[in-house]
């Protein structure tokens, strides 16, 4: 049985449809990369897994059990983690007290505050500074350390290097084997193609709210990935 | 000698603004609510601790109301205004203006607009020889120091308990929290239960040193309203600095001629306002 089932998701904007029908199904352990355009949906995505925002049809199972009607703390405490768009970091607690609130809802597991320093020295170098003052990359793994902090299954990461330096996404992207030793599923919405085949094992391509490919990353063949990024019609 | 004195009588009402400002503070750090109601919350508690005393003694009256005070506040804001907070800043405050208007007149009804009074026996006459032209009551000493220990109570639960945190998250970023598990809507109840039940304290310290009537409660939110001004918004510390603040003023006001304290108090609070509208201790950018 898989860990996360999403079976034939519409979701809208109010009068405005931005998932036509989308379905995945994610097992424990592996990353699953979601990639498209701007506006593909990928966002749109992670928010309805998350329940920030509601589905208006089809089915989300999590652990076989049915999601639509859970509030996003509650999903929190059943096992799903998301890092948002613009990480969302709480900008008058230190570090350490981000981490802290991460740990919210007292899921058991293998992250704790140690081993959040371990997976990223900087923060621990960070450890007094208030989320008001630190930067960008200092954000993303704070706001992925929060995320763990509460021991998901399921973590969802979106934008994963959106506006950050090479340097730091490759340490965000070095950390994803460490996480999913755990067990844990990664969710990863990414708009580098590239960085996102080469950290996931399986791969979406979303355009206009449907998926218009999907596979094992590996096997994918990069023309029939980019037509189905752009649009572009044509032979396979 | 008289300076001295009026400025250590002026500090010591300072507690009780603390005590009165410091459940309006949290309310407003946390929602961003102007609880309209919040000097009437003082006093209904200051009533319902008159009403008990009168069949047990005064410490367990005191000791059964507060506790219903913060779970009126949990039930108020879970059962009314969390409902009103997605329909704009002008909703909550209307209600609060409401319970304002309710509770004033459910007092009026039971309790009459008869004087009344928190009696604490020798307690509220007792008072400490420091020189020979200074003494201190032990009423006011005591409300000075519960109004020290529950800001620096408060201070300690919000830096360092697990609840104490999520507050300050929820109040950081409401959308945010929730995405680590917190429950505003619990949260934000727990914050109008610690609000009222910091507010109760207030009431019934401030009905055992003066007589009150159901009217009262506005004049309790304005001095509770200008201690957190002048002290700055969303700063628990700001809060009982601007409440010795404006104790100090009235006090040095009523020095200068009997009637002027109340005044005085206003007066430092608009100087305040035009040379430091952002409050004594305001909150940090970021924080």
């Amino acid at each position: 049985m898989s860990l996360l089932e999403v079976t034939d998701i519409q979701a809208m904007y109010g009068e405005l449809k931005a998932l036509f029908g989308i379905s995945l199904s994610i097992n424990p352990g592996e990353v699953h990369s979601v990639i498209g355009a701007n506006g593909a949906g990928k966002s749109t995505l992670l928010k309805v897994i998350a329940g920030t925002m509601p589905a208006t049809s089809g089915s989300l199972t999590f652990h076989g059990n049915d999601l639509s009607k859970l509030a996003p703390d509650k999903r929190v405490r059943s096992g799903i983690s998301l890092v948002p768009e613009g990480r969302r970091i709480f900008s008058s607690l230190t570090v350490e007290e981000n981490l802290k609130v991460g740990a919210y809802s007292r899921r058991k597991g293998h992250w704790n505050l140690n081993n959040i320093r371990e997976l990223y020295p900087l923060l621990a170098q960070r450890w007094d500074r208030i989320g008001f003052h630190c930067s960008g990359g200092e954000l993303q793994m704070l706001a992925i350390g929060r995320a763990l902090m509460a021991n998901p299954d399921l973590l969802l990461i979106d934008e994963a290097s959106l506006g950050l330096a090479p340097v730091v996404v490759a340490q965000v992207y070095a950390s994803l084997p460490q996480i999913t030793s755990q067990g844990t599923a990664v969710l990863l919405v990414e708009q580098d193609m590239q960085q996102a085949l080469r950290a996931s094992t399986h791969t979406s391509v979303l355009l206009e709210g449907k998926v218009v490919l999907e596979g094992t990353s590996s096997k994918l063949n990069k023309e029939a990935i980019k037509r189905a990024y752009f649009g572009i019609e044509g032979r396979a | 000698m008289i300076w001295t004195n009026a400025i250590i009588q002026g500090l010591l009402t300072g507690g009780l603004y603390a005590l009165l400002a410091c459940g309006l503070s949290l309310i407003f750090g946390v929602m961003r609510i102007v609880n309209l109601s919040h000097g009437d919350f003082s006093i209904l508690a200051a009533y319902g601790v008159v009403a008990l005393a009168m069949h047990t003694n005064l410490i367990l009256a005191i000791v059964l109301v507060l506790p219903v005070m913060a779970l009126l506040g949990y039930l108020l804001q879970r059962g009314v205004l969390n409902r009103s907070l997605s329909k704009g800043a002008l909703a909550p405050l209307l209600i609060t203006f409401a319970f304002s208007i309710i509770i004033q007149n459910i007092l009026l009804q039971v309790f009459s607009s008869d004087n009344r009074s928190v009696q604490s026996g020798r307690f509220a006459s007792m008072s400490f020889k420091i020189t020979k032209n200074l003494q201190i009551g032990a009423l006011p000493l005591f409300t000075f120091i519960v109004g020290v220990l529950l800001t620096l109570g408060l201070h300690y639960f919000l830096t360092y308990s697990r609840v104490g945190r999520a507050l300050r998250a929820s109040s950081d970023d409401p959308g945010a929290a929730d995405l680590v598990g917190i429950n505003n809507k619990h949260i934000y109840g727990i914050a109008t239960a610690i609000g009222l039940f910091a507010a109760g304290i207030g009431g019934v310290l401030f009905g055992m040193r003066t007589q009150f009537a159901p009217s009262f409660g506005p004049i309790a939110l304005i001095f509770a309203f200008e201690s957190v001004i002048i002290g700055g918004l969303g700063s628990l510390w700001g809060t009982l600095i601007g409440g010795i603040v404006l104790g100090i003023g009235q006090s040095i006001g009523a020095q200068i001629q009997p009637s002027y304290g109340v005044l005085a108090g206003h007066l430092v609070f608009i100087a305040i306002l035009i040379l430091r509208p952002q409050g004594l201790m305001p909150k940090q950018k970021g924080k």
